[in-house]
């Protein structure tokens, strides 16, 4: 009888699962994205926004810029192509309609949103009390999950309109 | 052909027994030939002579002796010819003599042989079993699985049966999920069933490391599919939803895995495994010790990479 038991066994050895490829850290890079093309089409820029490309900068997130310009590059939203750029720093930022900025980035965040405020560029962040920074919408940890805060006063300032969806959805308004 | 040469054997000893005229006595020593023709090796044979026995002879009939002898015949018939067969009719009337023999024993002369035979009858179809455990026969191995333990309750077969138990439960969960991993939106429930499986498992040794690390596995790579395989222009409720359920399938995995982490604190994969769900569950602190474990353990091996590599 335990012959047969040890035949069952060898046959469960060679049926092991693998993880799941892809991994955690792209699918967490793929909310993050999918999260920011939501932004672009949830909210409302002056007019003067409104012509030619929407420029979305990335700032010190290589994988992100790589992920958002393959997955989104080309496509367009109320008529504006959409065009990605990788900034490694403040310094080299060109005037865009939205910059994400990744944590490693963000300390130079309060001293450049002014300049953001007037190139009516909306601020996604991703670190604590970014809002008070000058960001618009800084991405949260909500219960396991990523999620996002929003400060209307900053967008105010801008002035950008955020849609009712992410109104809704947001973990917080300010 | 075996049938043909089985009724023509039959029919002879028939009517050679006729010619004689005294039907009874001899059939009544064809439990004997029988006998000599299965020690001869001559099989067909001796099924002939001792399926007359017992047919014709009424003093044989109610023989455990010649009932045990039938049992052997048709056992050694079987693994003759129909040893990969799970429905073996052979093998089921080997089976029914060894009970019918069981059952006349009043002296108690056969039943220890009796019931080893049994017991190596219902180990055969544990083999049958064992053979048809992959996506193509899958079904047969759940079916065969029953006929298993009928026949174990039939012949009152005692057999501590946890660990093939485990072992099936398993293996099933396994093959449907290699079934699921084959066709994710035509086999969507498919990894319903390997949960359910791999549950069952645990019923029945909720310590059990492969069954803790598989079912795991399961959750932990749905909650990271369930993404992956998200539509990148789903609108943000949508998103939600799916994030949700994500988490929740991530959260899930969690105790199955740590608990075989308990069991084998260096095995690299759980680590990978717990680093990423943790990631996945955006609690970076706890990604990071599982990492720096697994880090620290293959560090010294040549071309491994840290599970999550979130530089940016």
């Amino acid at each position: 009888m335990t012959r047969f038991i040890q035949i069952a066994i060898i046959i469960l050895f060679s049926s092991q699962l693998a993880w799941s490829q892809g991994g955690a850290a792209e699918a967490n890079l793929k909310i993050k994205s999918m999260f920011v093309y939501n932004f672009v089409k949830n909210v409302d820029w002056p007019t003067s926004s409104k012509e030619g490309d929407f420029k979305i900068g990335i700032l010190a997130d290589k994988k992100l810029y790589q992920l958002m310009n393959s997955t989104y590059a080309g496509k367009e939203i109320n008529g504006q192509k959409l065009v990605f750029e990788f900034y490694d720093s403040f310094s080299t930022m060109s005037k865009c309609q939205i910059l994400y900025v990744a944590p490693n980035a963000s300390k130079d965040l309060s001293k450049n949103s002014s300049k953001l405020r007037a190139n009516k560029t909306l601020v996604v962040s991703d670190s604590g009390g970014l809002l008070y920074d000058g960001s618009v919408i800084n991405f949260i940890i909500n219960n396991n999950k990523l999620a996002f805060e929003i400060s209307k006063t900053n967008a105010d300032l801008v002035p950008l309109t955020i849609g009712p969806a992410l109104l809704k959805m947001a973990a917080s308004v300010i | 052909m075996i049938i043909f040469k089985y009724i023509s054997t039959l029919l002879i000893v028939l009517a050679s027994v006729l010619s004689f005229g005294q039907i009874s006595n001899k059939y009544c020593i064809y439990d004997q030939v029988a006998l000599e023709k299965y020690q001869d090796k001559d099989l067909d044979a001796a099924r002939v002579y001792i399926d007359s026995a017992i047919l014709m002879c009424e003093g044989l009939r109610n023989d455990p002796y010649s009932h045990h002898v039938k049992g052997f015949i048709y056992y050694e018939l079987y693994k003759r010819d129909e040893v990969d067969n799970p429905y073996s009719t052979l093998r089921d009337s080997a089976f029914n003599a060894f009970l019918q023999s069981n059952s006349l024993d009043t002296n108690n002369e056969f039943q220890t042989k009796n019931n080893k035979s049994l017991r190596n009858i219902a180990a055969r179809i544990q083999m049958n079993v064992a053979n048809l455990l992959d996506t193509n026969n899958y079904k047969k191995a759940i079916e065969v699985n029953k006929l298993y333990k009928e026949t174990l309750l039939k012949g009152d077969i005692k057999s501590d049966n946890k660990a093939y138990d485990i072992s099936f439960y398993i293996n099933l969960g396994g093959i449907f999920v290699d079934l699921y991993e084959n066709d994710k939106v035509l086999n969507a429930t498919m990894i319903d069933s390997a949960i359910h499986y791999y549950k069952k498992s645990l019923e029945l040794d909720s310590l059990n490391f492969v069954g803790n690390l598989q079912l795991g596995y399961v959750y932990h790579n749905l909650s990271i599919d369930i993404i992956l395989s998200m539509d990148p222009e789903d609108d943000i409720m949508t998103m939600y939803e799916n994030q949700e359920k994500s988490s929740n399938f991530g959260l899930l995995s969690l105790p199955y895995l740590k608990i075989a982490h308990q069991q084998q604190p260096k095995n690299t994969k759980i680590l990978y495994g717990l680093a990423g769900i943790y990631f996945m569950l955006q609690e970076k602190d706890k990604s990071d010790f599982y990492q720096n474990l697994y880090n620290e353990l293959t560090k010294e091996q040549d071309g491994s990479q840290p599970p999550l590599d979130d530089d940016k």
